[in-house]
């Protein structure tokens, strides 16, 4: 059971960050004037669900959290307090303090200090909305002295009255009488009303239920029974008298008519005397005879009781009318809700893994059927199946990208209290689909640019305002699919890269010689070198220039790269170009010095079979090949592996790529041995990255090939030269 | 070690490098396998061997006795791989040989003392076992047994300062 | 034949979290993720009670409760409302709707079982 429990809390804290999600959008459409009907209800719902599980989980400061927030948002939903713009960004600010109440139920971070919040929102709640002082950020009046409605409404109990029976009023009459040689028996007397019958409800269990508490019918009572014809078979016409053990708990002879009607008598006394309780719920009468001798904190406790049940009985001040809301902003299309399952994603990698193999089988049954058994019907049907299949796999694994953009609405107000720059964050495309290992590992190198840009990119409102600029400054994060790749940019209207500072900077750091000539774009790069930062004084927010570093070599890894692209005066823009899938490759199986690699066929051109002569020695260091008069660099993968290769150059292949950072090169291989799609397994995941290659792959006979990465490889020295690799040489 | 049956709380497989006893704790044990030649990786420390698969999974393979700084073991039919976890990441330690799991007493463990080897923090401790005979009985002198500490060894924590 | 309930709730984890408990005391358990998936399962399985939360997407709660008292066919069947919120103007507008009770969330499994036991026996 305990493990069925904690399988269903994992569900639960992911419904949270899906509620959370929900929520932030919610409020971040109602920050840009979208108060519909729906909106409040699709906010309210998402904290409401938060606190419905986390009472059940038992996780009980976020459910006193949310249980505040709720009641607020309940009265916006309500029309009682009005959605206006500072009443929304204190709600974003509670938001806030919510998302860190539930990393604490994970256990991911302390629970966070919400005592004022709280007060803050209950205040908003008592008041009707926000008062003119507290339209700033200045703490809540109530704080000091909390109205007793507010009180009230910060304390999740369902000690109301109740027109479904009535409530309980916590008056511990043991308590009151004290010990004095066991309690007088409880005498309990019930006449169900007409609607107990009207909604399915049986008076008949509710006495058998007081029975097995001990209780026994000492009375019937039929007094208001009319003749057999007048006999309507839908209304209640007995009463019930029953005497209950005094050891019993009052509460537990409550709990049985907890659903009776309103209309309902109940009626509990002790035996020989004397607290009697109406059903009707406005005006609760709680006649408790105290005992004389009873000390007066005792007495006070059940004034307070009294005080707080009237209190909630009476109307709250300050009420308007409902306002008419929902026709000024068109309805958001309905989310097409389909049914959904979750699965361990440890078994859809399990089913991706083996459909690589099923797919590498595919291929090597195809090449070892003879030619005539080839162009058979059935062997290209099934290759197309495979195909499918995998295709539908990688599916499953796609999620779009919000899930990784869903941090940054935050970090940007976060960001913004402390720079104390206002910045709008605008977002396109964050429907797109991504492999949901990218999304991931883009997360903290996303975090980073941000950071960089709101530190860094936009300027100081009055910077702003004297270079004719908007005083907020502006992020816009988008994200669209081009091919197998994704593009992931932050560009902001900044002031853009300062690029003699930078220069300078550069040169400062022995990161590259006074002499370099270097052009705009080599510049920009230089922001990714390690160690490099340009702040005058070291911000906490960008910290201590790991920062673009390293969403350089986590972009790397990942099998992508960083563009940087920037105008003085108007901006910068942070481009990440990631595989769309980190895990299926299709690839060309060949041998370096004997030993299988994979090398990316989307990089290939075309293979050669060097004519003797065709690879020119140009310096000691360099090799070119002559391809139709023109000449390519030629890399050797052996030497920089420092593989032994003293194999001649015309018993080896030339495999020409095509990469983003060096265009065309020559990659001299020993043979090729196959062509075969590969399942990708990271290196890091058990190792470290290695620079030169994009990870692991298994093939068919259980041993190891590595993946080649091919910019790492041709990469020229200048960028090679920002490298850790090349920083300690 | 005469109170070593009674509060025995710890789990510990042992094996040798050269003439040493090593132990580590079951807890972190993933599995033993034979040796067999992994797939050689470029760029890395000469005592990261390569990476093997293991079901499914690429995990490096580790020259334990050249990562603690001594000549690498020569490979014999009893060599193992133990295969372990590190902080959530799996590695194969080669051996020399797998000796024992034995039960020991974790007050009995004494502080490492000045051994030769080049890192004395990946020595977490000493301890002393009854080693059993190849008869199956207690011999009486027993044995001191070096105790690794496995985070310390972390290879992404050593690769960082290689790379 | 076990007692049938139809619990109705759009988060998972309290269905599953119902389903666990009410198993455990020998009940079978359907489920409906909405209002309307619970009409719809209404007519389907015929429960001996249904269990509803109120805040739901598409058909909430009120609607449900009214939707349900309204096909005349499941007249005699008791509905219980489980919820977070405790209002008296939510409670008297679900009893007016039709509910047989009200239990707030969050439920201990053996008061859970009493309630149900006082309007399902």
């Amino acid at each position: 059971m305990s493990d069925e429990l904690d399988e269903i809390q994992a569900i639960f804290f992911e419904e949270c960050t899906e509620g959370l999600t929900v929520a932030e959008e919610g409020l971040s459409a109602m920050q840009n004037g979208d108060t519909s009907a729906d909106t409040i209800a699709s906010v309210f719902r998402a904290v409401h669900s938060i606190k419905g599980g986390a009472g059940a989980f038992g996780h009980v400061a976020l459910t006193h959290f949310a249980h505040s927030f709720e009641n607020l948002l309940d009265a916006v939903r309500g029309g009682k307090i009005e959605p206006t713009l500072p009443l929304v960004k204190v709600m974003l600010i509670a938001f806030d303090t919510l998302s860190d109440h539930v990393s604490a139920a994970t256990g991911q971070a302390d629970v966070p200090e919400d005592a004022d919040m709280i007060a803050r929102l209950d205040g908003i709640l008592v008041a009707g909305g926000l008062s003119d002082e507290d339209e700033g950020l200045a703490p809540a009046p109530s704080a000091q002295a909390p109205a007793p409605d507010a009180a009230k409404a910060s304390e999740p109990s369902a000690e109301d009255a109740d027109p479904f029976g009535f409530e309980p009023v916590t008056v511990d009459i043991a308590q009151l009488d004290g010990d004095k040689g066991g309690p007088a028996d409880w005498l309990v007397r019930f006449v169900p009303g007409n609607g107990d019958l009207a909604n399915a409800g049986e008076p008949l269990l509710v006495v058998r239920e007081v029975e097995t508490l001990g209780g026994e019918i000492i009375a019937v009572d039929l007094g208001d029974m009319p003749g057999l014809r007048d006999l309507d078979t839908e209304s209640a016409y007995f009463g019930w008298t029953l005497r209950v053990p005094g050891t019993v708990e009052e509460s537990a002879i409550r709990d049985c008519f907890d659903f009776v009607s309103p209309e309902a008598v109940v009626e509990i006394t002790r035996e020989e005397g004397a607290v009697a309780m109406a059903a009707a719920p406005e005006l609760p009468d709680v006649r408790a005879q105290v005992d004389p001798a009873g000390d007066l904190d005792q007495m006070l406790s059940v004034v307070q009781s009294i005080a707080e049940v009237t209190a909630v009985a009476s109307p709250s001040p300050g009420t308007d009318a409902p306002r008419d809301v929902g026709t000024k902003y068109p309805d958001k299309p309905s989310e097409a809700v389909s049914q959904t399952i979750r699965v361990d994603l440890a078994k859809l990698d399990m089913l991706l893994n083996l459909v690589g193999e099923l797919v590498i089988r595919n291929s090597i049954l195809s090449d070892r059927l003879s030619s005539a058994d080839q162009q058979r019907v059935e062997l290209p049907e099934l290759a197309r199946l495979t195909r499918q299949i995998q295709d539908n796999v990688m599916s499953l694994r796609a999620q779009p990208i919000r899930q990784a953009f869903s941090r940054v609405p935050r970090m940007l107000r976060d960001l913004g209290a402390e720079t104390g720059k206002n910045i709008n964050l605008e977002t396109i495309g964050d429907t797109t689909e991504v492999d949901k290992g990218v999304i991931e590992k883009i997360g903290d190198p996303l975090t980073h640019m941000i950071r960089n840009a709101a530190d860094h990119g936009i300027e100081s409102a009055e910077e702003r305002i004297a270079a004719g600029k908007s005083p907020d400054g502006t992020i816009r994060l988008s994200a669209e699919q081009k091919g197998a790749r994704i593009f992931v940019r932050v560009k902001d209207d900044g002031r853009g890269i300062n690029r003699e500072k930078v220069f300078a900077k550069a040169v400062e750091k022995g990161i590259v010689p006074a002499d370099a000539q270097l052009s705009n774009e080599e510049i920009d790069q230089l922001i990714c070198a390690p160690g490099f930062s340009t702040a005058d004084t070291i911000s906490n927010i960008s910290g201590r220039g790991v920062g673009m570093d390293v969403v350089r070599s986590n972009v790397e890894a990942l099998g992508g790269r960083v563009e940087i692209a920037s105008v003085p005066g108007e901006g910068t823009t942070f481009t990440m170009i990631l595989p769309l899938t980190l895990a299926i490759l299709d690839g060309m199986i060949v041998r370096l010095a004997g030993q299988r690699f994979v090398l990316p066929l989307a990089h290939v051109i075309e293979t050669i079979q060097p004519e003797p002569g065709q690879v020119k020695r140009t310096t000691p260091n360099n090799e070119v090949i002559d391809m139709r008069g023109e000449y390519l660099p030629i890399k050797r993968a052996t030497e920089i592996f420092g593989l032994n290769d003293d194999r001649p150059i015309e018993d080896s292949l030339v495999v020409i790529v095509e990469s983003d950072t060096a265009g065309q090169v020559g990659l001299v291989v020993d043979t090729i041995d196959d062509r075969r799609e590969v399942v990708i397994k990271s290196l890091d995941q058990n190792l470290h990255p290695i620079r030169g290659l994009g990870g692991a792959t298994i093939l068919g006979d259980g041993s190891i090939a590595l993946i080649l990465d091919i910019e790492a490889l041709v990469a020229s020295p200048t960028q090679t030269r920002f490298s850790p690799k090349g920083m300690a040489a | 070690m005469s109170n070593n049956d009674t509060v025995a709380d710890r789990k510990i497989v042992t094996f040798t490098l050269g003439k040493r006893i090593f132990g580590i704790d079951m807890t972190s044990l993933i599995e033993i396998r034979e040796w067999e030649e992994p797939t050689p990786l470029p760029n890395v420390p000469p005592f990261i061997k390569g990476v093997t698969n293991l079901r499914g999974n690429v995990i490096p393979v580790v020259g334990l006795s050249e990562r603690l700084g001594w000549e690498p073991s020569a490979i014999h039919p009893r060599s193992c791989i133990l295969v372990v976890s590190i902080a959530g990441k799996q590695a194969g330690f080669l051996v020399d040989e797998v000796t024992d799991i034995v039960a020991i007493n974790s007050q009995e463990v004494q502080p490492a003392p000045d051994v030769e080897i080049g890192e004395p923090s990946v020595i977490a401790g000493l301890v002393r076992i009854t080693a059993r005979g190849a008869d199956g009985t207690k011999s009486q002198e027993g044995q001191m047994v070096l105790l690794l500490d496995l985070d310390a060894l972390s290879l992404t924590k050593h690769l960082d300062l290689a790379a | 034949m076990s007692k049938l309930i139809l619990t109705v709730d759009d988060s998972a984890s309290m269905r599953m979290l119902l389903k666990a408990s009410l198993t455990a005391q020998g009940y079978r358990i359907e489920s409906a993720n909405d209002g309307e998936h619970g009409l719809e399962r209404m007519h389907e399985v015929k429960p001996d009670l249904l269990i509803t939360d109120i805040n739901m997407p598409k058909m909430d709660g009120f609607e449900l409760i009214e939707a349900v008292r309204a096909e005349g066919g499941f007249k005699g069947t008791p509905i219980l409302v489980l919820s977070t919120e405790f209002s008296d103007e939510k409670k008297t507008r679900a009893r007016n709707a039709g509910a047989t009770g009200w239990i707030t969330k969050p439920f201990e499994a053996e008061k859970l079982g009493a309630a149900i036991r006082r309007v399902c026996p």
